[in-house]
């Protein structure tokens, strides 16, 4: 998923900030996002809290009032049992009809009844302070209360003899009618009550659903803003890094074409401009040294023909001369001739040696590999030494391992460090030593080996022989070679992936080794 | 795959501040106009109780009737359930055939209350015998009344008395 070419990200990446800042705003930003969604909750939750208390409070008038409603109702239905109207009497023809005794006892229950209700009324019977919309049911019950158990002394006084007389229906009917009154306003009390709880219930149902919906949208929006802020914010920094990325690892496989594209003003940004700078620069090295490569190659090439034709002319000429072909020479003059011949040899091979050396080390040496035969590249160079060892009375021996012949190389090369490893022997090994060739396999490598009886080598001077125009007092006393044999040697070795050493104390002779990788054998 | 989710976590958020949006609880407007509609329906109970029990139509009266109300007909007797009590007016002299009797109400003695789903009803029934053209039993009614399932019925009646005074 790639963020790196989104408008978003590259605003953010213009921002004028540093790195830090923006990751600083970014987990500030996202902590503010948590406290918010925690204070949602919190608030919720006092919410509910809340409506509990309110609910509680409800609950508690409720069953006041509702204690209120059956007090009335019982008085209302004490009464029924007495009632002066026409109602059982049309409903029952021949409804009993108490006795005064009956009539009396019925009464003061009723007395008894309704002279609880007022006192029932007050805020300390209640056990709370009656809101200010319920206090004019209260005030009307307690004065409804007061006048029908007035009513009722009356009808007792007239039932009990008290008072003379039956007493008027009015009296029953006006106490039916307060008891009627009584009732209904408790039971509007209670009904308000019941119809505020049920509809702070359904209230806190609704505030329930609204609040889980908004705290999981809220949770919800504040998780995607935080995975947007950090999409953003991670793809400002990474698009730039991998852009930075991919124009070094372009850079470093030598394509100075393009310049990398980031927009950061931060650090970024900075290291942006950088990279750009230094591929400028690098684009401008690159060619110098193109260009000096290629006059360095001109050179070689020119210096190589300018050189080796005067000494081919001497070499040449003196080579005629000695063999009089042109006249007879005397002895001094053949003498001379083979001097000239001698140093113009010598000046060739230096000159070759030099050019190669140049050559390896302007990396314009280039190999053919190809399979070939270790076996005849060994025998050939034995061939070319042995007139110079039968002449100097110095054995050479070969012992090639039959298992080890074809190797990938370039056979040229490998000729020309076994012929310099082998003349090298050959040279610094006295009359009547021995030089011993062998080849063998080891370890996944070829491992070629030069042993002579010669005067050995000083340990110091075991890796310096390997540098270019240095030799050992002995070479340098013989003043035969040019130095470089060895130092080109391991150059070639080198270019093959192989390893040349030497091994050597002083006074027995000395091993020359060098390996190559066996890549099929 | 970047787009849909930022877009889905954007669309939760919006549903969801719009499902919370606004509240439950009606406006007073409204709460105005729902106590005038439940004012009427129970004043529709003492209307049609008339008219049953003029018209002697036992199921206009029973339809008034909630499926376990309580009615006090006589000391001591309370009758539970549609079905004692529509025996009781079956039996009463208001649902006599050969009764004609036209029940009437002097409306300003109406009184109604409601909160929320409960509310209490009272009347005066003026039986007046329709070929006499004389007043016959003068009784009153003191109903507690309740919305079930959409509908104000009666939960229960306590029997009383009135009189003819203004």
């Amino acid at each position: 998923m790639s963020g790196g070419d989104n408008r978003l990200v590259r605003a953010v990446g213009r921002l004028p900030a540093r790195v830090r800042t923006k990751l600083l705003v970014a987990f500030v930003g996202t902590g503010v996002l948590v406290v918010v969604v925690g204070v949602l909750g919190l608030r919720v939750l006092g919410e509910s809290q809340d409506r509990v208390a309110r609910l509680g409070t409800l609950e508690q008038r409720a069953s006041a009032y509702g204690k209120l409603q059956s007090d009335a109702s019982h008085v209302r239905l004490l009464l029924a049992g007495n009632v002066a109207g026409d109602f059982y009497r049309v409903n029952q023809p021949t409804p009993p009809r108490p006795s005064p005794r009956e009539a009396a006892a019925r009464d003061k229950a009723v007395a008894n009844a309704v002279a609880l209700i007022g006192p029932a009324t007050s805020a300390v019977s209640l056990g709370f302070v009656p809101p200010a919309q319920d206090q004019r049911e209260l005030r009307a019950i307690r004065a409804k209360s007061e006048r029908l158990s007035s009513v009722i002394r009356q009808l007792i006084d007239f039932e009990t003899g008290a008072t003379p007389g039956e007493g008027p229906p009015r009296l029953r009917t006006s106490a039916e009618q307060l008891a009627s009154g009584l009732n209904e306003l408790a039971t509007v009390l209670a009904n308000r009550t019941t119809a505020k709880t049920e509809a702070l219930i359904a209230e806190n149902a609704s505030s329930y659903k609204s609040s889980r919906n908004l705290f999981i949208g809220v949770a919800a929006g504040a998780i995607a803003l935080a995975l947007v802020l950090g999409f953003v914010l991670s793809w400002s920094l990474i698009g730039p890094i991998k852009r930075i990325d991919s124009r070094l690892a372009a850079i470093a496989s030598g394509d100075f074409s393009e310049h990398v594209d980031v927009v950061n003003r931060d650090e970024l940004g900075a290291l942006a401009a950088n990279v750009n700078r230094m591929n400028d620069k690098l684009r401008r090295l690159y060619k110098e040294l193109e260009t000096a490569s290629r006059h360095k190659s001109e050179f070689l090439a020119n210096m190589s023909h300018e050189l080796r034709t005067p000494l081919n002319a001497i070499i040449g000429f003196s080579q005629v001369l000695r063999e009089r072909m042109f006249g007879e020479v005397n002895e001094k003059q053949a003498e001379y001739l083979d001097d000239i011949r001698s140093s113009g040899n010598h000046l060739l091979s230096l000159i070759n040696d030099v050019l190669d050396l140049s050559k390896v080390e302007a990396g314009q040496v280039e190999l053919e590999v190809a399979p070939f035969s270790l076996r005849d590249a060994l025998e050939s160079g034995v061939v070319m030494v042995r007139e110079r060892a039968t002449r100097d009375g110095v054995q050479v021996a070969l012992s090639a391992d039959p298992q080890v012949d074809v190797v990938e190389g370039d056979e040229r090369r490998i000729r020309q460090v076994i012929f310099n490893l082998l003349s090298n022997a050959v040279k610094f090994t006295p009359t009547g030593g021995r030089v011993d060739v062998a080849s063998a396999r080891r370890d996944g490598e070829v491992r070629v080996s030069v042993v002579d009886t010669g005067p050995g080598i000083a340990p110091e001077d075991l890796e310096r022989v390997f540098e270019e125009f240095q030799q050992t007092e002995l070479g340098a006393a013989q003043r035969e070679g040019t130095g470089l044999g060895l130092a080109l040697s391991r150059k070639l070795i080198d270019l093959h992936g192989g390893r040349i050493w030497a091994q050597s104390e002083v006074g027995k002779g000395s091993t020359f080794v060098f390996t190559l990788p066996l890549e099929s054998s | 795959m970047r787009r849909v989710l930022i877009g889905g976590a954007l669309g939760v958020l919006a549903v969801s501040l719009a499902a919370c949006g606004g509240s439950s609880s009606k406006s007073a407007s409204e709460q105005a106009m729902q106590r005038g509609a439940d004012l009427w329906s129970i004043d529709q109970i003492e209307k049609n109780f008339h008219k049953a029990t003029s018209k002697k139509d036992i199921d206009l009266m029973m339809r008034l009737w909630a499926s376990n109300a309580t009615f006090t007909t006589k000391p001591g007797q309370t009758l539970t359930g549609k079905q004692q009590i529509r025996r009781f007016w079956l039996a009463a002299p208001a649902f006599q055939p050969d009764n004609r009797w036209v029940s009437d109400t002097a409306a300003y003695k109406i009184r109604i209350t409601v909160n929320g789903d409960r509310g209490t009803l009272h009347f005066e029934c003026h039986y007046i015998d329709s070929k006499t053209r004389k007043l016959g039993p003068v009784t009153a009614a003191d109903q507690q009344v309740a919305r079930i399932n959409g509908s104000w019925l009666i939960t229960d009646m306590v029997g009383g008395s009135a009189t003819l005074t203004p």
